[in-house]
Formats: C-alpha cells, structure tokens, sequence
C-alpha cells in the first residue's frame, strides 16, 4: 500500500509565497524585464501566426476549465468523495481570486510584441488556470495508481500545462515571468485548499476508488477504511496558515469590544441607580451612639460638664480630645470598647455633612503622612442634640522639632495650593491643631485639626488614588488595550469608574439575599475574604456595620486602602 | 484591610482586633469568587464562630459544583444552607449565591 506522507505545509507554502513575492517586486520593478525573451521567442508566431497556440489557449479558457473541473467534481460527488469534490472547486476559486488581487496589485501589462496583450498579464491567468485544475486533478487520482500510471499522469500533466502555459508567450502576449507567477499562484492555492480539505495524516491510505479518502469523505463501505468523521470546521480552520493568528486576534477584538461594550452599558446602569445609591458608598454611615454626658450648650459648657466628671481632656478652638488615659466610656458609652488601647476620642459640634467632609479632610491627611488615622466616626446623640466623635489613633510620639513643625507645615500648604485641601474657618496654622490630648503644651509634628479642614474635589483624590497604579493592582486578569490597559476588578460607584464586577448590583444581590433571612447589617462585623477594592466591606459599612476585615494580596490591599480613605 | 497571601492553613482570626472577639458570633463573612479561583477555603474560617456567610461562585458554576464546594467546606465548620439564588452583574456571567447559616 502506498504510503501517504505527511507534508510540510507551512513549509511549503512560504516557500512558494516567498517565490512569488520575489517574482513580484523583481516584475514591479522592472515590468519589461524579460522581455528580450518574449520578443525572440514569439517572433516566429508573429508572423507565421501559428494556429497550434490558439488551439492550446482554447484549451485553457475559462469554459474549458470549468466544464473538465465540474465533471471531475460530479464524479466524485457520485462515489460519495465529498471532500475531494470541494478541493477542486476550492483550488480554481482560490486561483482565481488570487491571481485576481495579484493582477490588481502588480499591474503589469503584457509585451504587446505580437497579438493583442492583456491590460493585466502578471500573473498569467491560463497558466494559473490549467495547473490548479489539472494538478489537482492529478494529485487526487496520484494514489489510486501504480508507478507506471503516476509516470504517465505527471508527464502528461507537465507536457499540457506546459505547452498551454507557453502558447500566450509564444504568441507574444504574456512574459515567461507571468507564467510562473501564475503556476506559483495555482500551486499556493492549491497547497491551501488541500491542507484545507484534505488534511494530511501520517497514514496507510487503503487503494480503490471509494476508500482513498475514507477518513475525509463520509461514510465508509463495509470492510474499508477506518470508521471517522469529517473534521469539524474548528479543526480544518486551524490547518489554514495564518488562520490560528487571525482567529486569536480576532477573539481578542471581540473580547476587547465586549468589553467596552460592557462598560457602557454598566455605566448606564450606575447613572440610572441614580446619585443617592452612588453616595452610599462615599463614606461609611455615622451611626448613633447615645451620650453619656450632657450635649447641651456650647463646647465650652461640654468641656467643664466632662471636667467637673473627673474626664482628662483638651480643648482646641473646634473640639474636645479625650485623653487615652481616661475610660472614654463615661463619654461614648460602651461603643468605646471596640476600639484598640491606641485610640483616642475627639468630639466635636460637627453634624451629618460636616463630620462626613471632615473624614474625607482626615483621610486624605493621613495617607499623606501628616495627620493621625481616623478608625471611625459616630454621632453622639443626647437632649435633642448630636456631635460627631471621631476614633483617633493615640499618634503622638513627642515633641515636634521646628524643622518637622516646618515640614507638615509645608507639606499642609502644598496641599492647599493644589486645591486639595482647603481650610474651612479661622487659622489652621493655630499651635492648637497640631496638639494631641496626652502631650499637654507640647506640639505634634501631625495635624489634628482636620474638623477645620475640607476637601473641595473629592473625587479627584479618588482619581488619584486610582490614578496611581491602583487600576493596574486592582485589576481584573485580562488587559484590554481599548481599556487603557488592566482594569477594575470592582466597580467605585462613587467615581463612575467602571470594573468587571458592577459592585452596586452584586452588593444589591447580597443585601437581598440577608434581607431574605432577616440579617441586618447595622452593628456586625463584617469580614470579606478576598476583598479586592473593598468596596464590599464600603457598602457594609455605609449601611451601619460596625466593622470590616478584608483580605487580599499586599499590593492589592495597599491599594484598597488607599481608596477606601479616600472614599470616606 | 490586610495583605496576605491566603494559603489554606492562613489564620483570618489573628488579623481580627481583640476587642471584636465578642461580636464574631454575629458576624457575617463575605466569601465571594474565591474557592473556585484558589482551589480551596480557607480553614481558619471554621475557627470564627460567625453567625453567616455569603458564599459566591465562579461564572456559570453548576449546582453540582456548588454542592461540591459546600461539602468540602462543611469539613470546615458546619452549617445550613439558608438561601441560594443565582445572579449576574457587571461583565460576568451568571454565578451562584449561597447564604449559610452557622450550625
């Protein structure tokens, strides 16, 4: 049995590429190239006007072609070899197409050394033509034969295609060089269409009409061939050179614009959840916590009412610092037991908005090294008033030098200058802003009068938290160019900023879900393993959750932090 | 929030701040998109005694899978399925939603 051998495709068709495009830029450069030979060669048909040429071009025309290639098909089609049936048609459609672009590309005209020339000779059509039929045709009877029949068909085949071939120059319409473009163009095409429909394998092919392409062409007689099935498009799309890349690409486009697509559409849908569910996530809720002691009066009158209690503390122009060293629940309540020893109470006659921008103020000071951190906020609510308490860490590490006095000092202004930060009332410089309750007459080297401070963008700082390198840590896994590169993994609503995951519908899913069995946010602890952004553990938070646990990846939390400060 | 490198023997509990010790057993503990990403849960989520969890598959997760999942981590710690739903947002596809209640 005939062994068919697996070919290199790849191979072989760069080689015949590279062939051609050499052809190509060597006819592009000089068009008239070879025509010294056409001349000598068809001077005799000039004038003898040999018949035999015209014969032979007859032979390739279109019509003839077409007919030889439709019979060949319908008799395969009729011995169920399906697949070779399409091989042909594929051959002299891809030749055609091919030499058509090619044509069109090159723009060659012919000699015009005797009969009329074609407007476009490269590559030459006939030549083109008759070998992707009849090499074909060739090919696929080449197993059915012994040596002697295959000796036979290849000179046969060689003697027609070469004399049809030869006949336009002969008559002095077409170069040799047009002829060998087009034999190389057939031969391309053909090579495809084969890798195409009749993959290769390294198999025994069994001999006989009906079994050659058993694996290829459908059902197999009884007793011959292995039982297979055709190749799925999938499979025969990948034996096309350049198809894998194209499809890869082309996934990746359609991911990419998916994507955006997506973005879009989320974007709508946030705008449509409207500003209030977008404010929900900005800062944590304050929640309520009722007083201990007398709210009453001014913070004058708070201040002697908590001294005449025995309660340690400092003023500042603005607030009340409760020292460390006293039980702050005799002010706050049992509240104060869910903080660290490091924390220290600082009450002012802030409310609702302003305590809110106050943390922002707070926030935005402490990722930048110059202020205390905030743990919380809360409302302290007694005789039909509030304050806002705020749960500092106890930061004070002694007395400030001059010079590092003079750095957060000038750090502060820079701030200002660029517009975030900004001073709400009165002096921020006031030597009182920079005192801590345990350092009686002693200036921090941190500011602590944030109440009087206020961020006028918001949602710059957010940006800008973002902004740096936060999309990249905070990514989902895929980079989408269209995207600007990695994006969000979550959604910040509050920003507009778009992720993978809509963070406003997958809390919403949530909340319904605790709502179902009746769990309630409000005082729990919260803990979100895997937190990403955090901005689950955000909207836990602003609807009254105590307090929040999240893990991730260091870079990752890093940055959730960041942008949780900067949220509120 | 803290970075870490959850392997499956992490202790979550020491990140936790003592003062919070009282209150774990009304916690709730959001488990989203995790197990089917890392390949496991975490086994020091059987030693917070939290009151529920919300567990979150991965995109077009199978009931079967789920269930799967839920058994592995019932060696964990035990507990009740409360409520499951399915759901999508974003760019995802649809992915399970399971709240367990603390046995």
């Amino acid at each position: 049995m005939p062994q068919y051998r697996r070919p290199h495709w790849r191979a072989i068709i760069l080689g015949l590429a590279l062939l051609l495009a050499v052809l190509s830029i060597a006819v592009s450069l000089d068009s008239r190239l070879d025509r010294p030979l056409v001349v000598s060669l068809s001077s005799e048909a000039v004038h003898s006007d040999a018949d035999w040429s015209r014969t032979l071009t007859q032979v390739a025309s279109d019509a003839a072609l077409l007919g030889v290639a439709c019979a060949a098909m319908l008799a395969l089609l009729a011995a169920r070899q399906r697949r070779p049936a399409v091989l042909i048609a594929a051959t002299f459609g891809l030749t055609e197409i091919s030499a058509e672009l090619l044509s069109m590309v090159i723009d060659r005209p012919g000699p015009a050394v005797g009969a009329v020339s074609a407007a476009h000779s490269f590559p030459s059509d006939p030549a083109a033509e008759v070998l992707a039929v009849y090499g074909v045709l060739a090919l696929l009877v080449w197993r059915w034969v012994g040596v002697r029949g295959r000796i036979s068909i290849a000179l046969g085949v060689l003697a027609l295609v070469g004399a049809v071939s030869a006949a336009p120059v002969y008559r002095g319409t077409e170069y040799p060089s047009d002829v060998l473009a087009g034999w190389l163009t057939a031969a391309i095409a053909a090579t495809v269409a084969w890798r195409l429909f009749l993959p290769a394998r390294a198999e025994t092919a069994p001999v006989g009409f009906g079994r050659g392409w058993g694996r290829l062409g459908g059902p197999v007689p009884p007793g011959g061939g292995e039982a297979v099935s055709l190749p799925g498009l999938r499979s025969t799309l990948k034996r096309v050179p350049g198809a894998v890349f194209l499809v890869r690409r082309g996934r990746r486009l359609r991911s990419e614009l998916n994507a955006v697509a997506h973005s879009l559409l989320a974007r709508a849908a946030d705008a449509l959840a409207g500003a209030q569910a977008r404010r929900r996530f900005r800062s944590q809720a304050i929640t309520r916590q009722r007083a201990q002691v007398p709210l009453a009066g001014d913070l004058e009158g708070l201040a002697e009412s908590l001294e005449r209690r025995g309660v340690i503390l400092r003023r500042s122009p603005t607030s009340i610092h409760l020292s460390s060293a006293v039980d702050p629940e005799v002010v706050v309540g049992e509240i104060a037991g869910l903080y660290g020893r490091d924390a220290t109470f600082k009450v002012t006659f802030e409310e609702g908005g302003a305590a809110r921008r106050s943390l922002l103020a707070a926030n935005l000071l402490y990722m930048r090294g110059l202020a205390p951190r905030v743990y919380d906020a809360f409302s302290l609510t007694g005789e039909g008033r509030s304050r806002t308490a705020f749960v500092l860490e106890d930061s004070f590490e002694g007395h400030a030098s001059p010079e590092q006095r003079a750095s957060t000092t000038a750090s502060l202004n820079t701030l200002f200058a660029s517009g975030e930060l900004a001073p709400v009332r009165g002096d921020w410089r006031h030597a009182e802003h920079f005192r801590p309750p345990a350092g009686e007459g002693l200036d921090s080297a941190r500011y602590l009068g944030f109440e009087n401070l206020k961020v006028p963008r918001p949602r710059a700082v957010v940006k800008s938290v973002l902004d740096r390198n936060a999309r990249k840590e905070l990514h989902y896994g895929d980079e989408y160019a269209l995207k600007g590169g990695r994006y969000l993994y979550q959604s910040i609503p509050a920003i507009g900023a778009t992720g993978r995951r809509n963070s406003l519908r997958r809390w919403a899913a949530i909340r319904s879900m605790l709502d179902g069995a009746g769990i309630g946010l409000r005082s729990r602890v919260v803990l979100d393993i895997a937190c990403n952004a955090g901005m689950m553990m955000a909207a836990a938070l602003s609807e009254g959750a105590t307090w929040t646990v999240g893990w991730d990846l260091p870079e990752v939390a890093e940055r959730g932090r960041d942008l949780l400060l900067a949220l509120g | 929030m803290v970075g870490a490198d959850l392997t499956p023997d992490y202790p979550l509990g020491d990140d936790i701040p003592p003062q919070l010790g009282s209150r774990l057993e009304t916690a709730v503990v959001l488990n989203l998109a995790f197990r089917h990403n890392v390949g496991y849960f975490l086994s020091s989520v059987g030693a917070i005694p939290w009151a529920a969890m919300v567990y979150e598959g991965g995109e077009e997760e199978s009931a079967e899978t789920t269930a799967e999942y839920l058994e592995e981590l019932r060696r964990i710690c035990d507990f009740e399925v409360a409520s499951t739903m399915s759901f999508r947002d974003g760019e995802t596809r649809e992915r399970p939603l399971v709240l367990l209640a603390r046995a």
